[in-house]
């Protein structure tokens, strides 16, 4: 296996504190890696430091080998990393349908065919049935027409995961996925997330509260706590870490 | 868009007023005196520099408090142009007034766009736009505050024929024909899919951002385009008025687009165009009496924002929509 | 040369503390509501109209006192304009985007502008200093007219007694706690709704008083609060916006950066204002003191 992501030695503050001490992690190709920790632990702020939303104090993140420390969010977008938020962002006055189109056109717009042209007036029929079929795919299709406002909780975080993978990314950032959501949903976000990385041969990083989501689906974790990495490695290997115990698990499943 | 083969949606009143409005300014001449016609005239050329202004505001949800700077760059470039070399072609003049624009609002965009939240941007932009004003209002070439004066009308010549714009409303018909123009592009623009990345950027920009876009270029885009199609009508005005002043470049005037866009309903393509023949009749049925319209359109427009946020095309629709039975979808439209 | 300098510098400072005492109201309500309120110059111009009402109501000489108490009168009234003003606008502001809040303030600028223009007629209109103050003073070899200085104290001793209310009063530092955060302000018992009003009302009061301290300080004309709010903008912009000690200093030396600016490029009198806040905000939005208060 490849090394995909890798963060070294990330520092980041805000004025009055220290969020990320010299953090260092690898993502490896077609791994899940879930980045565990209790609340304040710096998970988000890593995930924006690696997604490009942030710039880190200090610390290099590399993707494929290149750096890209320094590189806009929309470029690494470009170069395969797409992500989703703890709280789904979508076009909210649009109707499903049209959520999706609108990321196809992007698609479009970014590889320069065109089917993404200003001038373009309507979307592309190409485009509105590829839509209607990933809408499918997802069973989100008897929402197309619906204001993507009025979708569940768990139907739109589904529907910007949907958006997020129609840019053919080759790894996917995962921002709590399975937060606030039902157990049903909860589990299908496991089976759709293992089915990602074994059948389409993607690569996950996500964040995730749930223990038995993570246990779920990680085949690699880190361990976050007060902004720094505590211990990394394979699930079974972390479950079993003393000092993981100790910080982590010790302070009763509430916690985690 | 998709939605509107899928989704029939309540009978749309706007092609009929579109209609109804055509008509009145492509008859005005032949029923109405002098001086509505030069009114109309200029209501069209302010209708335009709002519907551009509403690229960025409606759709793409930036508040510029500079755009007057494009308005009257394009009226001083043109008109400063006109001057100095009278026979040139008139579409050079008036070209020439747009490129202006284009330079102009590219660099102030360039700038500004880098603070595009909220008050930063509208202050920034005002500084910037009060800039402009007070370098015109100071540079001799252009006239310093006495400004332009006798900017000609000239002649149109297409080689078989010409048209003499100093005669009659021939000028009128011109600036009615540039307006239905350039309206025309600004539609294309916001329904197409330049606008519909334009409408995503102002509802959720991270997300955009994280579908490859670079946002701030596109917002750039809204920029450029906006205030290019100012600058032409601006150009526009100048030979129609013939005489232009700093004033063109005030910061109040300015706030004209807004106010505009705020009384027509900035999130439909036409609401500003709306808001600008409500605007020039409240005004022009005040414009004797001292202070009267400042207070009428100061009231006016104090009701629209905080009781009607939908504009009046926005407040007419939704009454519609319950007049017909059919729940219309607001927004991007 | 040393004595320009100075001259230069004591204009920059005039015209410094002139929009300081715009400025502070407007900065006060932002720090509270998060509203910028574009029609505060229209309120300063509101408080200079009634002062000019008030001193041809005395006729003759209106001395320093009377002139002092005139201005509170403006300040009192324009205080109560705010209340009205409070209730019926700013209200309905609190939850919309901030370009809404801007335009619905502006439309009061309006109505300011028309209410002017109704009651006192379009033209302009000149007020004299108060006697006492309509001489010049030498200050060293410095020949300054004595209505500038006067500005400029006003200036400092607004500042002071605002800083030291906010600072080292209780009410003062009630008004900062919701300022930082409304909703633990709450949670502590504080009523915030009537600590927005006060807000509204305390920058409407130094509107009003702004004003009636700086009728004879220009000709008065319809125009006048526009021009005031455009600078006053630039001032709490650059000084961080809510921030009152920011305000003072960025009134200072914008004035000083617009007064050196006009002597030495005299081409372009007033550009270097604009200059000076573009660049600011583009290089320290957060203006120049972020974190004090």
């Amino acid at each position: 296996m490849t090394d995909l992501l890798e963060a070294r030695d990330i520092c980041f503050a805000y004025p009055s504190v220290r969020v990320l001490k010299d953090v260092s992690m690898t993502v490896r190709a077609n791994e899940c890696h879930v980045i565990i920790g209790p609340n304040g632990a710096g998970k988000t702020t890593l995930f924006k430091v690696l997604s490009g939303e942030t710039l880190p104090q200090s610390g290099t993140v590399r993707y494929s080998g290149e750096d890209v420390t320094r590189l806009d969010a929309w470029k690494r977008v470009h170069r395969g990393i797409g992500r989703t938020f703890q709280v789904a962002r979508l076009f909210s006055e649009q109707t499903v349908l049209n959520n999706v189109i609108l990321a196809l056109e992007c698609r479009e717009n970014i590889k320069g065919t065109s089917l993404g042209r200003w001038w373009r007036l309507n979307p592309a029929r190409e485009l509105v049935d590829e839509a209607m079929s990933r809408l499918a795919e997802y069973g989100l299709d008897r929402r197309a027409q619906d204001s993507a406002k009025n979708l569940s909780h768990g139907d739109k975080k589904r529907l910007e995961l949907l958006l997020t993978l129609s840019l053919h990314p080759k790894l996917i950032m995962l921002d709590e996925p399975t937060a606030g959501m039902a157990p049903d949903d909860r589990r299908a976000v496991v089976a759709m997330v293992n089915r990602l990385r074994e059948e389409e041969g993607l690569t996950l990083l996500l964040t995730e509260h749930d223990m038995e989501v993570v246990f779920g689906l990680a085949t690699r974790l880190t361990v976050l706590s007060q902004g720094k990495v505590i211990a990394s490695g394979e699930p079974e290997e972390v479950r079993r870490d003393p000092v993981v115990h100790e910080i982590y698990f010790g302070k009763g499943r509430h916690h985690a | 868009m998709p939605q509107q083969q899928m989704n029939p949606r309540g009978r749309d009143v706007t092609p009929i007023l579109l209609g109804i409005a055509l008509t009145v300014f492509a008859t005005l001449p032949f029923w109405a005196g002098k001086g509505l016609v030069f009114l109309a005239g200029i209501v069209l050329l302010q209708m335009v520099f709002a519907l551009a202004f509403n690229l960025m505001f409606g759709l793409t949800g930036l508040v510029s408090f500079g755009q007057a700077a494009f308005f009257a760059a394009g009226a001083y470039a043109s008109g400063w142009l006109a001057r100095m070399l009278p026979d040139l072609p008139f579409f050079l003049t008036i070209a020439f007034g747009g490129a202006v624009g284009a330079v102009l609002s590219a660099i102030i965009g360039l700038v500004a766009l880098r603070r595009a939240s909220g008050i930063y941007f509208a202050i920034l932009t005002l500084a910037l736009g009060q800039l402009v004003y007070t370098l015109i209002g100071k540079t001799t070439a252009l006239g310093r505050e006495d400004g332009l004066i006798g900017i000609a009308r000239p002649v149109l010549d297409f080689g078989v024929f010409e048209i003499n714009l100093a005669a009659g409303d021939n000028y009128y018909f011109l600036i009615l024909t540039a307006s239905v123009v350039l309206s025309a592009i600004l539609w294309w623009v916001w329904h197409g899919n330049l606008g519909r990345i334009l409408a995503a950027i102002r509802q959720e920009p991270e997300r955009v951002r994280f579908l490859g876009i670079d946002v701030r270029r596109y917002r750039e885009y809204a920029f450029i385009i906006s205030g290019t199609v100012t600058a032409l009508a601006g150009a526009l005005v100048a030979p129609w008025s013939q005489i232009i002043t700093p004033m063109l470049a005030h910061w109040s005037y300015s706030a004209l687009p807004i106010l505009f866009c705020l009384l027509g309903g900035r999130s439909r393509f036409w609401g500003p165009a709306v808001g600008a023949i409500v605007f020039a009749g409240l005004e022009h049925a005040t414009r004797t009496m001292v202070g009267v319209a400042e207070l009428v359109v100061g009231g006016a427009l104090l009701i629209v924002v905080l009781a009607m946020p939908g504009g009046i095309l926005g407040t007419l629709s939704a009454l519609g929509g319950r007049y017909f039975g059919t729940k219309r979808e607001a927004g991007h439209d | 040369m040393l004595a320009d300098l100075l001259l230069i510098a004591m204009n920059g400072l005039v015209w410094g503390m002139a929009v300081f005492l715009v400025a502070s109201g407007l900065t006060l309500i932002f720090g509270i509501l998060h509203i910028l309120n574009f029609s505060h110059g229209g309120f300063v111009m509101i408080g200079a109209y009634l002062a000019f009402t008030l001193m041809n109501m005395l006729a003759g000489s209106v001395g320093i006192v009377a002139f002092i108490l005139i201005a509170f009168a403006c300040a009192a009234a324009v205080g109560l304009m705010g209340f009205v003003v409070d209730r019926v606008v700013f209200e309905r502001l609190k939850r919309v985007d901030d370009s809404y809040s801007l335009i619905a303030t502006y439309a009061v600028l309006l109505l300011c502008e028309g209410f002017v223009k109704t009651a006192w007629g379009p033209n302009f209109q000149s007020v004299y200093p108060p006697s006492g103050l309509e001489g010049a003073v030498f200050l060293g070899n410095l020949f300054m007219p004595s209505y500038a200085l006067f500005v400029i104290g006003a200036g400092v001793i607004v500042f002071l007694v605002l800083d030291f209310w906010l600072h080292r009063t209780p009410s003062g530092k009630i008004m900062k706690s919701v300022a930082v955060d409304p909703w633990m302000a709450s949670l502590l018992g504080i009523n915030v709704n009537a600590i927005f009003t006060v807000a509204v009302v305390g920058g409407f009061v130094l509107a009003g008083l702004a004003g009636g301290l700086l009728a004879p300080n220009q000709s008065l004309s319809p125009m006048m609060g526009g021009v005031y709010i455009i600078q006053a903008f630039g001032v709490i912009i650059v000084g961080g916006i809510g921030n009152v000690r920011g305000a003072f200093i960025a009134a200072i030396l914008l004035g000083l950066i617009d007064a050196f600016g006009t002597v030495y490029v005299p081409q372009f009198p007033g550009i270097f204002f604009y200059v000076a806040v573009a660049v600011i905000i583009l290089f320290r939005p957060q203006g120049l003191l972020s974190g004090i208060h």
